[in-house]
């Protein structure tokens, strides 16, 4: 701030200054010229009286030309005595001024404005103008002509007091106006630095903080500017980045947490299996059974969060070709059927178009192996399961309906994250992982379908996916 | 010192190395011929009008512009010029003083028709006078007497470029208003006062009331009413010094005589206030002839005494028959020459000397009246001249081309020497104002020993000529 003081400050006073001068030079030319016709003027009009040695009407006339003004007149002859005076104290001295010597030189005009006192020229001191406070003089001489030859020299002395007092007066206003608008100036620098730069500087701290890894910060400018605009933009940014950074550190814990189950259950088994007194080799074989479940319980894991992260970094490539999904839905329907009749459940599969389009036949066969297999782990024995294959327009549906135990409604728009699980001990004693759905449905995605569930808790649940045909 | 010394050398050398300056014209006076500007008034051939032509008249060596004037009116070169006066008619006298001219003509009146032809006459003379600078009113008389105009006094012209026609009605309507009952006209009479210095006769102008026949009466009351320029005029009878009204009367010769009759106290009051007898013969005789028309002389008896003579500055004259005589005292008509002396602040007043009307404008005179300085009577003026100059330091004065050259001894430059600035000024344009007052000056030249010099003390340039300088004359 100082710093911009300093450097208006500066500027301000080379222009004043230069201002100053400026105006100070013109006036003063102004002045001489003026003064320099007054006295050309002059010389014209005495003239004739002049030639004719009538000392009383020169002097009249002269008079009359200053009458009221400071300002001299002195008429010298050719040899530079004074012989008219206005002020009738040099008359018959000789006048050394190098203006009126130019002219009786030969020159037409000539003029000077003497400022100052100091080493003023004796001539000017005898012209006792020099008084106190009168520190500018003016002196012109104009040759007076007669036949063209000059017969003397018309000098006007003229008091440049005046000028000097409007100078003066305008150096005054000059230094208020530019003292007025440097404060406007800096007024107005003070104001864009709040509208410009302060939302800058507070957007650049947004960002630091960021950086630092504080996700929640949020930059606040209010208003219409492109700043507002871009710190809501930043403000969406950085929540995304919060929401994206929570999903991340909860995936890995739920991963985790996944992975870390299976272990400590193998690690009790083979723990209680090394340090056993009497080997029992029934039990032996059951905890080996276990812990051969625990790893393929881990495997399942692994191989699901691969297949996540696979999809994730964009690595998941489809080999589309031509498919029948009604073929595609029954036979994982014929996959899962013994796990069915295992469970005391009657499934049905109606194919009632064959729905034929382009997919990676792996990846939606394990889309419909998950979603039956869903159907059947959460409903309980004596329940059915209903899949139906049909075609609505240039959609293909599939729809697996159970009578299972159903989804509550606050958990319904969860099913699809990571990990989530309505009943986590269930899952867990069926084998799942939480995986599956969110597999189905970016899988689905992929083939640009759609997946939904509708569900009924205690009644069964409908899953519906749509995929396009064609 | 040193300047001091220098100056004495100087001076030295001028003395020894000019006295040339003598044989050069450089001692005494001498005016060269001059020009004056005048209008001349000449007759239309038709004899009822005039046409008038402006002419500069070159000023010969020892005459004046109003000699000139006239010779040119009387005697027109080349034939469209038409004099306004009779063939023969001569200039006998012209007298000047304080801007009042007189003049008397030989002028034969068998020629002049009628009175407007008189008038017209009149007319152009006084026109012609008048439009020279410094004459300020012409009083024409003919062979040395006033002439009625239309039965009254014709006075004294005033005006400047009055038309005949113009003039000649006014005379006309004037004669009818004053022969009425109270009727009066007003007209311009010339009063004679004694100087105060007892030496000369000072004219001077009033404006009376006449009507017809009381003219003298007028006139007396005007001199008792006493003189306007007490400075330089003296008091000539008081209230109560007529013993009997002017009366009119025609001598055996056929002169026609203006009586006055004075109480003897005149006498005694004259005396007591210095003013010389034979001023009171002179003063009245001089008012009276310059008036009244068709008046030869006066006759004034003092009680019972008749004045028979006059002891004129120590000479005596008679009267024959006791006839006092314009033409007695007519060449006691002094004149004011103006000085111009320091006031001691540094500019120059005015001083008025009066001495005989010839020397008032003689440049040689007024500069010795300049250099004798301030007399008794005059306070408040200083001399400009440095103590130890005189008179005889002036050698010479000459006027050529409207320049007067004022030529100084040696005595004179070294006795200037000391001056300080503003003295200096004092001095020198003392000398150029007054001259300069002079109707052929226009500019003066100071030299010493007929050399030229830089300067007296060092201010002044005296190389060149110098302009008067009127700012500083203090009026
Ligand atoms: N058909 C269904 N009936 C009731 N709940 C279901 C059904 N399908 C899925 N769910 C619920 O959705 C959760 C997520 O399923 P999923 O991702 O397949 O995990 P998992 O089957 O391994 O538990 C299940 O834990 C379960 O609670
Ligand atoms: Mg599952």
């Amino acid at each position: 701030m100082i710093a911009y003081l300093l450097i208006i400050a500066v500027a301000f006073t080379v222009v004043a200054v230069s201002l100053v001068r400026l105006v100070g030079d013109y006036l003063f030319n102004q002045q001489m010229k003026d003064d320099q016709r007054v006295a050309q003027n002059i010389a014209a009009a005495l003239a004739d009286d002049f030639c004719a040695r009538d000392a009383q009407a020169v002097y009249r006339a002269a008079v009359s030309y200053v009458e009221g003004e400071a300002a001299r007149i002195l008429v010298l002859d050719r040899q530079g005595v004074v012989q008219v005076d206005t002020d009738s104290s040099l008359n018959g001295a000789k006048f050394e001024n190098p203006e009126a010597q130019a002219v009786l030189g030969g020159e037409e005009l000539a003029g000077n404005i003497y400022r100052d006192r100091g080493g003023a020229p004796k001539w000017l001191d005898r012209l006792n103008l020099m008084r106190a406070g009168n520190m500018m003089t003016g002196v012109y001489a104009a040759a007076i002509h007669q036949r063209d030859q000059t017969e003397g020299a018309v000098v006007y002395i003229s008091q440049a007091q005046e000028i000097y007092r409007g100078l003066t007066a305008i150096r005054g206003k000059i230094i208020l106006w530019l003292g007025l608008i440097a404060a406007v100036a800096l007024v107005l620098s003070m104001f864009v630095s709040r509208t410009v730069t302060r939302p800058i500087a507070e957007i650049s701290r947004g960002i630091s903080r960021m950086a630092a890894g504080d996700l929640s910060s949020r930059v606040n400018i209010r208003g219409k500017s492109e700043f507002a605009r871009l710190a809501v933009a930043f403000n969406s940014m950085s929540a995304r980045l919060q929401q994206l950074d929570n999903a991340r550190s909860q995936f890995v814990s739920n991963a985790s947490h996944e992975l870390k189950t299976p272990l400590s259950t193998m690690k009790i088994l083979i723990e209680t299996l090394l340090y056993q007194q009497t080997p029992d080799p029934a039990m032996e074989k059951e905890f080996l059974g276990d812990i051969n479940k625990e790893i393929d319980r881990l495997n399942g894991i692994v191989s699901d969060l691969l297949t996540l992260v696979n999809i994730d970094s964009g690595g998941m490539k489809l080999k589309p070709e031509q498919v029948r999904l009604g073929s595609l839905v029954q036979e994982q329907a014929r996959r899962l059927m013994p796990l069915a009749r295992e469970n005391g459940i009657e499934m049905n599969c109606t194919v009632k178009d064959a729905c034929e389009t382009t997919g990676d036949p792996g990846k939606l066969q394990q889309v419909f192996y998950n979603v039956i297999d869903n159907a059947i782990k959460y409903t309980p024995r004596g329940g059915s399961v209903n899949i139906e294959v049909l075609r609505a327009g240039r959609r293909a549906e599939i729809r697996v309906s159970d009578t299972g135990v159903g989804i509550p409604e606050k958990d319904l728009p969860h099913i699809f994250e990571r990990f989530y699980r309505v009943d986590k001990a269930r899952s867990r004693e069926t084998g799942g992982t939480g995986l599956g759905l969110s597999i189905v449905k970016q899988i689905v995605l992929l083939h640009n379908g759609t997946i939904e569930a509708t569900s009924t808790v205690g009644q069964g649940t409908v899953f519906t996916i749509e995929l396009p045909i064609g | 010192m040193i300047r001091k010394i220098t100056a004495l050398i100087l001076a030295l050398i001028l003395i020894a190395a000019f006295p040339a300056g003598a044989e050069a014209g450089q001692m005494g006076e001498y005016v060269g011929e001059y020009a004056a500007e005048a209008t001349l008034w000449f007759r239309r051939s038709d004899g009822t009008e005039l046409t008038s032509v402006d002419r500069t008249l070159v000023v010969a060596e020892g005459k004046t512009p109003e000699r000139c004037a006239l010779e040119a009116l009387l005697h027109p070169t080349g034939e469209d010029w038409i004099s306004p006066a009779p063939q023969g008619t001569q200039l006998t006298r012209l007298e000047k003083s304080g801007g009042i001219v007189t003049v008397d003509l030989a002028v034969d009146l068998s020629y002049l028709e009628s009175q407007q032809e008189l008038a017209l006459m009149r007319t152009a003379i006084c026109n012609t006078l008048l439009s020279l600078e410094g004459v300020d009113a012409v009083n024409l008389m003919l062979n040395s007497r006033k002439e009625a105009v239309c039965g009254l006094p014709d006075g004294v012209a005033t005006e400047k470029d009055a038309g005949a026609a113009v003039e000649w009605a006014r005379f006309q309507a004037d004669a009818e208003r004053c022969g009425q009952e109270g009727g009066v006209s007003q007209r311009w009479a010339v009063l004679y006062f004694p100087s105060q210095n007892g030496l000369w006769l000072l004219p001077e102008l009033r404006e009376i009331s006449i009507s017809e026949g009381d003219s003298a009466a007028r006139l007396m009351e005007e001199i008792i009413a006493g003189p306007a320029r007490e400075e330089t005029s003296a008091r000539l009878l008081t209230v109560g010094a007529l013993a009997a009204e002017p009366t009119i009367e025609i001598t055996p010769a056929g002169e026609q005589i203006v009586r006055i009759a004075l109480n003897a106290s005149v006498r005694d009051s004259l005396l007591l206030q210095g003013t010389p007898e034979w001023l009171l013969s002179a003063a009245i005789s001089m008012t009276v002839c310059s008036f009244l028309p068709e008046v030869d002389g006066v006759t004034i008896t003092l009680g019972e005494e008749p004045v028979f003579g006059a002891n004129i500055r120590g000479a005596n004259r008679i009267f024959e028959d006791n006839i006092i005589r314009r033409q007695d005292f007519n060449m006691y008509v002094g004149g004011i020459c103006q000085l111009r002396l320091d006031d001691g602040g540094g500019n120059l007043t005015p001083v008025e000397r009066v001495t005989s009307a010839a020397r008032a404008e003689s440049p040689w005179h007024v500069l010795q009246q300049l250099i004798a300085g301030p007399t008794s009577g005059e306070n408040g003026v200083f001399q400009v001249t440095p103590a130890g100059v005189s008179t005889q330091d002036l050698l010479g004065v000459r006027v050529e081309n409207g320049t007067a050259t004022v030529n100084f001894s040696a005595n004179f430059y070294r006795l200037c020497q000391p001056l300080n600035p503003r003295q200096e000024r004092t001095l020198v344009y003392a000398i150029v104002n007054t001259l300069c007052q002079l109707p052929p000056v226009k500019a003066v030249c100071i030299r010493i020993e007929g050399a030229e010099v830089e300067t007296l003390a060092g201010e002044i340039s005296l190389t060149g000529e110098l302009l008067p300088s009127p700012g500083m004359n203090a009026f």
